[in-house]
């Protein structure tokens, strides 16, 4: 039977009921073996259990043995009722106290509360399996064909450079595939503009509807077939029951940084989109261990980077081939996730020295079966994920693009009454104001506006650029973005505004920064206080800025423009 | 004023709200759950309240 898969409870079931009925409590002794080292610990429980409220030794053993294993046994007695009369507070607080000094008796002896039950029953388990003739050990010998093919996929070494390559042929068929359906949507903004500018006269509401919502949106919409190509991707290897495997692996490195195998699937669920992986760290019992993962869970490379990285990479990064089968954009893709996993851990690492809370989960993982996934279910749910992209993420996107091409046209004059420019916009001004600040890694004030308005989501980044930039154009229709940024030469130095190093330098910035306030806002609501999201934002965003520096400053050291 | 400055001037206000509220909901709302704006976070809390 499998609980997991909820086959053979049935079964399981009846087979219960049979035994149960007609057959009284059973009066043989306890079946596990208590032993003289745990038999005073729990001894003052069980004598509880079975003055106060009747129980057999048997049940009473059994108990205090699960009361100990677990506090959720001391909530469960605070609910129910006794002979239809709410169990005695006192004696709960009795059973709670008894329960404190029973964990640091086991702690001095050095006996790990959390997994006694399932050690005492797994002994029991070994010693009467040892004393049975076992049926069907042939069975147990021949190797299932999930077993098999989890030796490779799961090894040592050749399931993490398996999972490797998956990933960079995921990324470079993103770039690949994605091609000419881009090309698509690029086209059919284009004419959206073109038939706006003809029906439209000349006038402020033209450019706003022209340079503002279809440049901040056509922008965004462009990287749908991205988003649409990584999430069918995404979903393949979750109902394969591949990612558990990949969870299973992860697990390993996990032990090593102080966290257990429960952060596992809250860090996979990262990749797709933070906010479910915090929530989903509820599951860990550990305060530290969920509070450290909610904290480095914002690193894991979310799908919302994926139109910053696919805009830098598509643009910056030539489609050329290393080492004669890797292309180098997927290759740079790949980097970029990694980079962003492998700190995570680091920091995991270091803040599990720092936060000082006792507590650590244990942690049991049922691989499900490797299996073909049905079609139907894949197409459907990369299509709900498309529908949620256009229609919830669409909406602020327009909002924060209306609201940035007010900012980015007006006023109209400057403080002489010259007409005026983007530089003397509301929009210029702010941006002009922090560029001291960015300069040193490679960005200029355009860069410095999309780093404030992307604090809201960070796929806003590429629908300010794109607003800026048409806001900017004296062009009537929309300005294909990477296009502008390849084009755009400071008028001071000369050089291009964007080069490779300075995209590099951007992603590494959006690898790191805490560009998402509602990731801020779920972890301001699941650690009921203020103190932790600011401490997020602040060590993401020094963090993001010192990488960002490393990375341009070294580049130029490098010889790299 | 013309009419695309009135239906420009509308259309700003309607937008800034929009952000603001966006804002306000995110932070001062502790009864709904912060949201993304691209993941299933209601579908996960959905089966959650079934489980």
């Amino acid at each position: 039977m499998s609980a997991l898969e909820k086959w053979g409870i049935k079964e399981l079931c009846d087979v219960l009921k049979t035994v149960t009925s007609n057959h009284q409590a059973s009066t043989d002794p306890f079946p596990l073996e208590i032993g003289p080292k745990l038999d005073p610990i729990l001894k003052p429980i069980s004598n509880i259990f079975q003055n106060k409220l009747g129980y057999s030794t048997r049940l009473s053993t059994g108990q205090a043995l699960r009361l100990v294993t677990r506090k959720s046994t001391l909530d469960i007695y605070g609910q129910v009722y006794l002979n239809s009369q709410q169990i005695d507070p006192e004696l709960l607080e009795q059973l709670h106290n008894l329960r404190q000094s029973a964990l640091s008796n086991l702690e001095k002896e050095n006996v790990p509360h959390r997994t006694l039950e399932a050690t005492l029953r797994y002994q029991w388990l070994d010693q009467n399996l040892a004393d049975v003739q076992t049926e069907g050990l042939q069975q147990i010998d021949t190797r299932s064909q999930s077993e098999k093919i989890d030796s490779v996929l799961t090894h040592k070494w050749f399931g993490p450079l398996i999972f490797t390559g998956l990933l960079y042929f995921i990324f470079q068929a993103i770039f690949s595939w994605s091609t000419s359906p881009m090309d698509w949507i690029e086209s059919g903004v284009s004419h959206f503009s073109q038939l706006v500018v003809s029906v439209l006269p000349k006038g402020i509401l033209r450019d706003l509807l022209v340079d503002g919502v279809l440049a901040g949106v056509g922008a965004i919409v462009i990287f749908l077939p991205q988003i649409l190509i990584l999430m069918f991707f995404l979903i393949i290897l979750e109902d394969s029951g591949y990612m558990a495997r990949v969870a299973f692996m992860l697990d390993r490195v996990m032990s090593k940084v102080g966290l257990h195998g429960r952060s596992v699937l809250p860090l996979m669920s990262g990749y797709a989109c933070a906010i479910p992986g915090i929530m989903s760290t509820r599951t860990i019992d550990s305060w530290k261990e969920r509070l450290i993962t909610m904290l480095i869970l914002p690193l894991m490379s979310c799908s919302a980077r994926l139109p910053v990285y696919a805009l830098m990479i598509g643009a910056f990064i030539p489609s050329i081939t290393v080492g004669y089968i890797f292309g180098l954009q997927g290759l740079t893709m790949v980097i970029m996730y990694f980079l962003g996993t492998i700190t995570a851990l680091i920091l995991a690492k270091i803040f599990s020295s720092w936060i000082k809370v006792e507590g650590k989960s244990s942690f049991v993982m049922e691989m499900p079966p490797y299996r073909v996934p049905i079609l139907s279910s894949v197409f459907r749910q990369v299509f709900n994920r498309g529908k949620l992209f256009i229609l919830n993420a669409g909406k602020i996107i327009m909002a924060i693009s209306i609201v940035l091409w007010f900012l980015a046209s007006f006023p109209k004059t400057d403080i002489h009454g010259n007409p005026g420019t983007i530089h003397t916009s509301y929009a210029g001004k702010i941006g002009h104001s922090i560029e001291p600040l960015i300069k040193p890694l490679g960005f200029d004030w355009k860069v410095g506006i999309a780093l404030i308005t992307s604090f809201a989501a960070r796929e806003v980044v590429v629908s300010t650029l794109a607003t800026i930039y048409n806001v900017e154009d004296s062009d009537e229709n929309v300005v294909q973005l990477s296009v502008a940024m390849k084009n755009d030469i400071n008028p001071i130095t000369g050089k291009a505004v964007f080069s490779p190093l300075v995209a590099l330098s951007l992603m590494v910035f959006y690898v790191y920064a805490a560009q998402c306030m509602a990731t801020f806002a779920i972890i301001r609501r699941e650690t009921n206080s203020w103190k932790w999201p600011f401490f997020m934002i602040a060590y993401m965003n020094i963090l993001a800025f010192l990488a960002s520096l490393l990375v341009y400053q070294g580049g130029l050291w490098m010889g790299f423009s | 004023m013309d009419w695309q400055t009135i239906i420009v001037a509308i259309i700003g206000v309607v937008a800034l709200l929009a952000v603001i509220r966006k804002f306000y909901r995110q932070f001062f709302k502790p009864e709904s759950a912060p949201e993304c704006d691209n993941c299933p976070v209601p579908d996960i809390q959905e089966k959650n309240s079934q489980s």
